[in-house]
């Protein structure tokens, strides 16, 4: 924050604390993420002798991440998903920055009954045939647009969005109307460069939707070529599941599980590439970018 | 249909200003680029939300899957009554609202709490590695959290009961008891999420003017009055706008993992409203009764949204709308 | 400089009207013909007809189908089963298939609502109920016959078909399932042989064992960490794996018992068997995680060395000749471990027979529509029943993946070898048709042929040949369908309540009666018992 104060003691109590509760909280976290990677490349009978709970690798295999991509879907899945993910990410953004903008001007008549509107959306639906009956006749099923189209704006992001828009300050958009900006221009030559941050932010939140979505690949795809990753994983692990009153000696039933090594290696499969992008979006919410950006 | 949503929403909730044609007009040619922007977005509202919202009148019928939606016959209240003639129904809705509460409380400030924790970190690696690890469980499935859970509680091979049993104790089986149950819901929804959760304020954290700090130093401010005057304001509009919807999801206490984690043993503080509806709805089929249960859940939540916003608005918040 | 900002915007507008206008012109057409896409599929694929067949024209089939896991049906000639099909009644396939659970019904479902109903689907007993009261699918009676369906009727009897409809209306038939039942329970072998105990033979017997697994230290690690018997009640309810139940005359979860319907866990011997089941518990002999543990944990746990007693249901659950089953786990850990079959009541009667679950459908649009294309399904399905079929479906091509002399199908290792390359790795597109038309089973004796399997050991053949002696008690003889209005789910619900209830907290089992009085009367369980007895009745099992 303010690196001009020079620091009193209890700052630097207060520092240690506060370095201290983060490192534990993040020994806490970084313990999932740890134990599915190490379970992932133990043999299978190692977990098992150690009653299924390992926190070190007493050997090591990549076995199961063989066996993982041993299924020739693997690739082309996750081609579709990278896909669907970076096209869906922009359209998903420029859509609800279109949207964000208008409706963080409190002048414009009608605002008030779209947000309703929006906010009504996020309560009530219909379930999913009918929705799937309006995907179907728009055309978009078992097309990767299906993925993408029916889930164009997230009313959550739109109204973190318009909200960060309104709490920018006004007197940078009436200098830009000054200069003789438009409404249009005025948002793209001003206030997105502004809002990195949130672009950021908001990019993640889509762009991990899209990543981990299945249920849409799943209900409107009916081409395998087109299923993204996550569906390919989810099937490959997916545990049969018992109704109420059916007959426990169907064998359908007691086939054998996929292996907890197998399992934990499909979640590292599916978690890295979101890991590794992280750290690189976190240089966009580095305090001082608003002011820097407006000085410069 | 969707014409007649909108006609609803305006005519019920618009103030009753009703401005003359010509403003209308006017207004439209002013701020036309404003209406053209959000063209594509309301188009999409209309189509893929409010058209597929014709749906909602299963509540009211008896599905049929040959009939479909608008064929299927009318039955009028009959699936309410079957969802408020549920013996349990009192302490389904009793565990859904309370979960939902301990989620709103317990799940809000650890997300507010860690994001202002980072935000007084000056190392920058430091600051980048625990945001990162802290994020990471978030990727990893309920399923998965709740295997982990079990390393940890289960009553013979979990870690702390082999340590309970170390110190002479008598091991309990946490995830079956009544009284562990919800904590443990919490507890496992604050590791998880907490990390994600923060990234909201931390993006609202770097808007902040810097000037103000600035301006708080000059004016003499230490530290923890920086964090009350300047970083707390900062964040508040998106804190509000993240408590009025939570506040309208009351209803939901979080399928996901209360399905995962329920057992039976723990039924009357952990059966929700939504592990009720998959288990009438999707495995017995009745279509109609799960509709009819959203559309009551929506109901209630959206009554709360109202009430909230207003609330929010009245003690000088920004509100949604 | 603010024009070249607009164009970028009208670009972005044109771009997202066009996506939205191309929608909505397909949404016209779609909604024209609700088997749009499938007509437009066989005018395509039709129109190369170089494959000569004596069935009329080439049809384009849609059928729905329920898959394992890990299948993926491959294209072209990979798949032999589809291409063979294909050929020999000149159809083309466009199968759909997912694993069985509720994304699968849930997507059946929209198919369904949307007007595409497959032509021949597969579905779970409660879900195909729904189809039929709804009226989606098609009379069987044209079809399934003996006439048009010989080799069907090899699997099924028409008995068995009758009592299968859904309030007389013939309408969904079962896919052909397993006769046999391998359920049985599995005990350490070389265990019990170090403690100097016999195999045992009774549930006295059982009992013992569980105790002095539980506390002689049967591993010698010189630690108390092995416990006498373990299984999964999924925190639901009294696993019933627990042998109290068929100590107390309750087998299966429906049986029939002195000319009588018995929903076995709202029986009123339930109290026995909730007060055995916690004696044991008390005793320390059942490993305490069984209530929580699902899936296979408890199988997990028996590999690392922790259980003495669990539960197989799969043939080869402890065979030498299968890589994952659990004597070859349990041997990577203690290559000394040694499981063994036996049965307490392997005499009395181990289990109930099965009764049919899953059921196969036809469309009623396409009937009416399209009756031809009913009737080369019903060809097909005569086909998949044949000699040629189950061994094309099971076993793979002849020559290559099984060898047949007379009537013994003799399969090698050279042969599983190259099954293994021939279907699992190229997505086990055999596993589609096994589970959706055999239920997993592979009963050859049906057919009169001999299977001789070259991997398993005698080790193998021996435990087949014990758990194939175990008795079994008739079922109750037809599927039963609960009461309209009644609430199964709730019902259940309350009943797993009151049975964890009375073994986790209760000092005994003597409130039972009393719980058992508030689910027949306040849960409307008396009346799902009577509705049971009177279709069972209607079927002419009890009197």
């Amino acid at each position: 924050m303010t690196s001009v104060v020079s620091k009193s003691g209890w700052d630097r109590v207060a520092d240690v604390i506060i370095y201290g509760i983060l490192a534990l909280f993040g020994l806490l976290t970084l313990f999932p993420v740890y134990y599915v990677f190490v379970v992932s490349v133990t043999p299978y009978s190692e977990v098992l002798r150690h009653g299924g709970f390992v926190i070190y690798p007493t050997q090591v295999t990549f076995e199961a991440f063989k066996a993982v991509f041993s299924s020739h879907t693997v690739p082309q899945a996750l081609k579709i998903t990278i896909q669907v993910t970076l096209i869906g990410t922009l359209l998903n953004l420029t859509v609800t920055t279109l949207l964000a903008y208008p409706l963080s001007k409190r002048f414009i008549p009608g605002r008030n009954v779209v947000l309703l509107g929006v906010v009504f959306t996020m309560l009530f639906s219909g379930g999913l045939i009918p929705l799937y009956l309006v995907v179907r006749g728009t055309g978009l099923i078992n097309t990767i647009w299906s993925l993408i189209v029916p889930g164009l704006v997230s009313s959550f992001n739109m109204l973190i969005m318009k909200t960060y828009f309104e709490n920018m300050p006004h007197e940078i958009e009436e200098a830009a109307k000054v200069d003789g900006c438009g409404d249009v221009s005025t948002l793209f030559r001003i206030v997105l460069p502004l809002s990195t941050p949130m672009l950021a932010t908001l990019g993640l939140f889509y762009g991990v939707g899209h990543w981990n979505a299945y249920f849409a690949g799943i209900m409107y795809l009916n081409d395998k070529s087109l299923y993204p990753i996550q569906v390919v994983l989810r099937n490959m692990i997916q545990t049969p599941n018992v109704s109420q009153e059916l007959s426990i000696s169907n064998p359908l039933l007691l086939q054998t599980l996929p292996p907890e090594t197998i399992k934990m290696a499909t979640v590292v499969v599916a978690i890295i590439p979101v890991l590794i992008i992280y750290p690189f979006l976190q240089r966009y919410f580095i305090k001082g970018m608003l002011i820097g950006a407006i000085k410069g | 249909m969707k014409m007649k949503d909108q006609a609803v929403l305006s005519s019920s909730l618009t103030k009753p200003e009703a401005p003359s044609r010509s403003k209308l007009v006017k207004a439209l040619r002013r701020y036309r680029w404003y209406y053209l922007m959000m063209l594509p977005g309301i188009l999409y509202f209309l189509i893929y939300h409010y058209v597929p919202m014709a749906g909602i009148i299963i509540a009211f019928k008896d599905y049929n899957l040959r009939e479909g939606i608008f064929g299927s016959e009318w039955v009028g209240f009959r699936n309410f009554q079957t969802i408020f003639g549920t013996p349990d129904f009192y302490e389904l809705v009793r565990n859904t609202v309370v979960i939902s509460f301990y989620r709103i409380v317990f799940g809000m400030f650890p997300d507010i709490l860690l994001a202002l924790l980072l935000n007084e970190i000056r190392k920058k690696w430091f600051k980048s590695v625990i945001q990162t690890v802290t994020y990471g469980p978030y990727f990893l499935s309920w399923l998965i959290v709740y295997g982990l859970t079990t390393a940890f509680l289960a009553q013979d091979s979990g870690i702390v009961n082999h340590y309970i049993q170390e110190l002479g104790g008598t091991p309990i089986n946490f995830l079956a008891n009544s009284e562990y149950f919800r904590s443990i819901l919490i507890g496992t929804d604050v590791w998880k999420n907490t990390g994600y959760g923060a990234i909201i304020y931390l993006a609202a954290l770097a808007t902040i003017n810097q000037e103000l700090y600035e301006a708080a130093v000059m004016d003499g401010a230490n530290r923890w009055r920086q964090v009350w005057h300047v970083t707390l304001p900062g964040i508040r509009d998106v804190f509000l706008l993240l408590l009025i919807l939570r506040i309208g999801h009351i209803m939901d206490a979080g399928f996901e993992q209360v399905y995962i984690f329920l057992n039976s043993r723990v039924y009357g503080v952990g059966d929700i409203i939504d592990t009720w509806v998959f288990r009438r709805g999707l495995e017995e089929l009745e279509f109609s009764v799960a509709v009819a249960t959203n559309l009551f859940k929506s109901v209630i939540g959206f009554i709360l949204v109202i009430g909230a916003n207003r609330l929010s608005k009245k003690f000088g918040g920004s509100g949604i709308w | 400089m603010s024009k070249a900002k607009v164009k970028v915007l009208f670009f972005l507008f044109t771009a997202i009207a066009l996506v939205l206008s191309a929608c909505s012109g397909g949404n016209g057409n779609q909604e024209a013909s609700p088997s749009g896409a499938a007509s437009s599929a066989a005018s395509s694929a039709g129109a190369p007809d170089s494959v000569s067949d004596s069935s009329g024209k080439r049809l384009a089939l849609n059928w729905f189908l329920m898959a394992p896991a890990n299948a993926v049906l491959p294209d072209g000639e990979t798949d032999f089963i589809t291409s063979t099909i294909e050929k020999k009644f000149n159809v083309d396939l466009n199968i759909q298939y997912l694993p069985g659970g509720t994304d699968y019904d849930n997507k059946l479902n929209l198919l369904i609502a949307s007007g595409d109903t497959p032509d021949l689907f597969i579905t779970t007993g409660t879900a195909s109920q729904k189809m039929i009261m709804d009226g989606i699918t098609a009379d069987m009676t044209p079809y399934v016959t003996p006439e048009k369906m010989p080799n069907y009727f090899k699997w099924v009897s028409e008995t068995e078909l009758q009592r299968y409809a859904v309030e007389n209306k013939f309408e969904r038939a079962p896919v052909i399932f397993p006769r046999k039942v391998y359920r049985s329970y599995y005990i350490r072998k070389d265990w019990l042989d170090k403690l100097g105990l016999q195999m045992p033979t009774n549930y006295d017997g059982m009992m013992d064992a569980m105790r002095a697994f539980t506390k002689n230290d049967p591993d010698g690690n010189g630690k108390n960490d092995t416990y006498g018997f373990g299984t999964v009640g999924s925190g639901t309810t009294i696993s019933l794996d627990f042998p109290q139940w068929i100590q107390n005359g309750l087998i299966g979860s429906f049986m029939i018992k002195d000319n009588q319907f018995v929903d076995v866990q709202t029986a009123p011997e339930v109290q026995q068997v909730l007060q055995g089941v916690k004696d044991t518990i008390k005793e320390g002999v059942v490993d305490p995680d069984w209530f929580l543990m699902k899936g296979n944990e408890a199988v997990d746990k028996a590999a690392s060395g922790k259980l003495g007693i669990v539960v197989g249901g799969t043939k080869n659950f402890a065979f030498d000749s299968n890589p994952t089953s659990l004597q070859n786990a349990s041997k990577a850990i203690n290559p000394q471990a040694d499981w063994e079959p036996f049965h307490p009541f392997a005499q009395t009667g181990a289990w109930t027979e099965n009764l049919p679950d899953t059921a196969f459908l036809l469309s009623r649009d396409t009937a009416e529509k399209d009756p031809e294309k009913i009737e080369r399904i019903v060809q097909i399905l005569n086909w998949i029943a044949s000699e040629e079929g189950f061994l094309l479906i099971n076993y793979g091509q002849e020559g290559k993946h099984y060898t047949r002399s007379g009537s013994t199908i003799t399969v090698s290792q050279a042969n599983v070898d190259a099954l293994q390359k021939d279907n699992i790795e190229k997505g086990n597109f055999m596993g589609v048709y096994q589970q959706s038309f055999y239920t997993g089973s592979q009963e050859a004796d049906v057919l009169g042929l001999t299977v001789v399997d070259e991997s398993m050991t005698d080790r193998d053949r021996a435990i087949a040949d014990t758990i194939a002696s175990y008795k079994l008690i008739p079922s109750i003889g037809t599927n039963v369908a609960p009461p309209t209005g009644f609430n199964l789910a709730d019902y259940r619900k309350k009943m797993r309540e009151y049975h964890v209830k009375i073994v986790f907290d209760e000092p005994d089992a003597s409130n039972w009666p009393k719980y058992r009085d508030d689910l027949l009367k306040n849960y409307g369980g008396q009346q799902m018992i009577d509705t049971y007895t009177e279709q069972i009745k209607a079927a002419g099992v009890i009197k």
